[in-house]
């Protein structure tokens, strides 16, 4: 059994075989076979061994050809690790032993990949990278045509990987992923995102781990402290086996507080909407209690599908989204592309950029892509026809940049009124407020635009200058920062003397410490990721506005991120003794 | 990669079990994977040895390509 810490993303507990996802995996269908299964599995190893040799002389061969023989050279070893007879009798053993080839493989390929980074040093390093590729390529062989890869999985796993980026994901098979565990990333990297939005446990920024797991193999995820266990022992598997029980219970509990309106204590109404990415979401979301969707990723529709959607694609999104909240306002965020989300399509004009999160993305790359902004555009207002649609540009760093937007957004205003199209021309523009620029000049902005979104989590990459997904800067990306409190009491005040509404969209606003803080500083519009909903609800009813300001002002005092969420945290307890967090 | 590639090359040519030796690790020769948990560089002590019926031609053999394929290597 091996127990694995990391930062809890997403809380509950999944339990089940691991699949261990890399560039190009498959899910190993099981761990053990039946005795009299082991002469036909192990002539099964075999062929697939052989099939796997006659692939690298192959690849040799063209190499050699087409590349000469430095590169060729790579192969020949590649053949010397294949054909090993220490690696062969080792697999055979194992599958002696009952398990199945795939397994068997994996696991003694891994722990020689182990052995070898151990060791240390650049060299054994990259050595233990082409023991991996060894390992897919057995196991390519092995599982030949029953190769199920995320998009369609047969069966319900627990997702491991370095990392998961929205196009790998794009596709995956919601019902039968139960779980994830990467060894990079925080709080609001995307797997912490897409986890919150399929509502099951995550853990990420473990680091290093996968070399110690195989396919197939037992783990629990337990989202809600931060522990992954591999081969779990009968008690721990007990033990975790009631806390998922507990945890079911509690959600049943929060469920009841659906219907109750969402306001403080002393009957002030705070607008709790839901930040979704698929349409489908959009249903859930209602369902939890949520008054509108305060943030729609739009971008989701681009990684979703090899071809670039077209203007009846994003229609269609935005109108099933309406359908689910008919009277209530549906806020949509033109694309936010770039960095780590690029479309296959574009990819080829942007080369990999140095700094992608200071680079074009966002609303820079829908102004030097006028057809896909125009696109989107013209779909939001054709669907704004149905209910409260409004449209918000992110990243706005200058005035110029917003009115550029909007001056697009009035040309295709003239192209739909010229062709007769059905639309609704007066729909709210807002922006978000990302860029430290947009919260200095608050002011300006809060002149010329419809509402406010405070988007959090890059308002803080931006603020304190770290990059969210980087594990070496993780614990100096922190919410409660002195500055971030500064810039939001100021982006709400403009906006509050301007007469616009603000919300707040981003990881910190689903963190019930901050809701005191963010109400206190005058909020009245969350956005937060759907199965928060609930147990905000409870935290800001147990909120009278008196205290939540005492609350705020306080908070803002404090000249350090640490003190502030210490005494943020102390402030939720009182507020919530029999709150959420589980022993 | 190469050095170790061909030395389990070498070694496998040969009927005998050869092993190879580095402090308290000692390795069949004929593996490239066992080779390489040596995590040998040149300048290290290693040790040969071998049972079977060619057991001195592969002693003899491998120490030669050793020798000549890790500079500096000193025979004892």
């Amino acid at each position: 059994m091996l127990i694995k810490r990391g930062i809890p993303v997403s809380p509950g507990v999944a339990i089940g075989p691991a699949m261990v996802f890399g560039t190009e995996s498959f899910r190993i269908p099981q761990q053990l076979i039946s005795a009299n299964a082991i002469e036909i599995e192990l002539a099964r190893f075999h062929a697939a061994l052989d099939a796997t040799c006659q692939e690298i002389m192959l690849n040799e061969k063209l190499a050699r050809e087409r590349l000469g023989d430095q590169y060729a050279a790579i192969f020949s070893a590649h053949l010397l690790l294949a054909r090993d007879q220490q690696l062969v009798s080792q697999i055979e053993e194992r599958i002696r032993q009952k398990n199945s080839p795939e397994f068997a493989a994996s696991q003694v390929l891994r722990q020689y990949a182990k052995r070898l980074r151990d060791l240390g040093g650049q060299y054994l390093a990259e050595r233990s990278i082409d023991i991996y590729d060894l390992e897919k390529r057995m196991l390519r062989h092995l599982l030949g045509e029953r190769r199920e890869e995320l998009s369609n999985l047969t069966a319900p796993v627990l997702v491991l990987a370095n990392n998961l980026t929205p196009s790998e994901t794009a596709n995956l098979d919601r019902k039968f992923v139960l779980g994830f565990a990467t060894e990079v990333g925080g709080h609001t990297s995307h797997t912490a995102i897409l986890a919150g939005a399929l509502e099951i446990p995550a853990v990420v920024g473990i680091g290093s781990f996968l070399d110690e797991v195989s396919g197939a193999q037992t783990i629990i995820i337990d989202g809600s402290h931060g522990v992954v266990i591999i081969e779990p022992d009968a008690d721990t598997l007990a033990k975790y086996r009631d806390s998922e029980a507990r945890f079911r219970s509690h959600e049943k509990r929060l469920q009841s507080l659906r219907t109750v309106p969402c306001e403080t204590k002393d009957g002030v109404p705070i607008q709790l909407m839901g930040n979704i990415e698929f349409p489908g979401e959009a249903e859930p979301c209602r369902d939890k209690g949520a008054a509108g969707i305060g943030l729609y990723r739009t971008e989701f529709l681009y990684l979703e599908s090899n071809r670039e959607p077209t203007e009846d694609d994003h229609y269609r999104a935005y109108c099933q989204v309406l359908k689910a909240f008919p009277d209530q306002p549906v806020i949509i965020r033109t694309l936010d592309l770039g960095s780590d989300k690029m479309p296959g399509a574009l990819r080829a004009d942007y080369p990999e950029s140095v700094n992608p999160a200071l680079s074009v993305r966002s609303i820079r790359l829908s102004l030097q892509h006028l057809q896909l902004f125009k696109t989107q555009l013209r779909a939001a207002l054709r669907a704004a026809a149905l209910g409260d649609l409004r449209i918000m540009f992110p990243l706005i760093s200058t005035l110029l940049e917003f009115r550029q937007a909007k001056m697009v957004l009035s040309d295709v205003v003239e192209d739909l009124e010229e062709q007769g199209v059905e639309f609704r021309r007066d729909i709210p523009i807002g922006m978000m407020v990302e860029v430290p620029a947009a919260a200095v000049m608050a002011e300006e902005f809060a002149r010329e635009v419809d509402f406010f979104s405070l988007g959090t989590n890059d308002l803080i990459q931006y603020t304190l200058a770290v990059d969210r997904a980087d594990q070496a800067v993780a614990g100096l990306y922190r919410s409660g920062d002195p500055s971030i409190l500064r810039l939001i009491r100021m982006v709400v005040e403009a906006a509050q003397r301007n007469n616009i509404s603000v919300s707040v969209c981003g990881q910190m606003s689903s963190d019930p410490m901050f809701i005191p803080l963010l109400i206190g500083l005058g909020l009245r519009q969350i956005s937060v990721t759907p199965h928060a909903i609930p147990e905000l609800k409870e935290v800001i009813r147990n909120l009278t506005i008196e205290r939540a300001v005492a609350i705020a002002d306080r908070a803002s005092s404090l000249e350090v991120a640490r003190d502030v969420e210490n005494y943020l945290w102390g402030e939720l307890k009182k507020l919530c003794p029999e709150s959420m967090q589980l022993d | 990669m190469r050095p170790l590639e061909l030395i389990a090359r070498k070694a496998q040519s040969f009927r005998s079990q050869v092993f190879v030796t580095r402090g308290s690790n000692r390795v069949d020769a004929k593996s490239l994977l066992h080779l390489l948990t040596l995590g040998a560089e040149p300048g290290m002590e290693l040790e040969i040895d071998a049972t079977g019926e060619d057991a001195s031609q592969a002693v003899e053999q491998l120490t030669e390509l050793i020798g000549s394929e890790f500079e500096g290597f000193e025979r004892p």
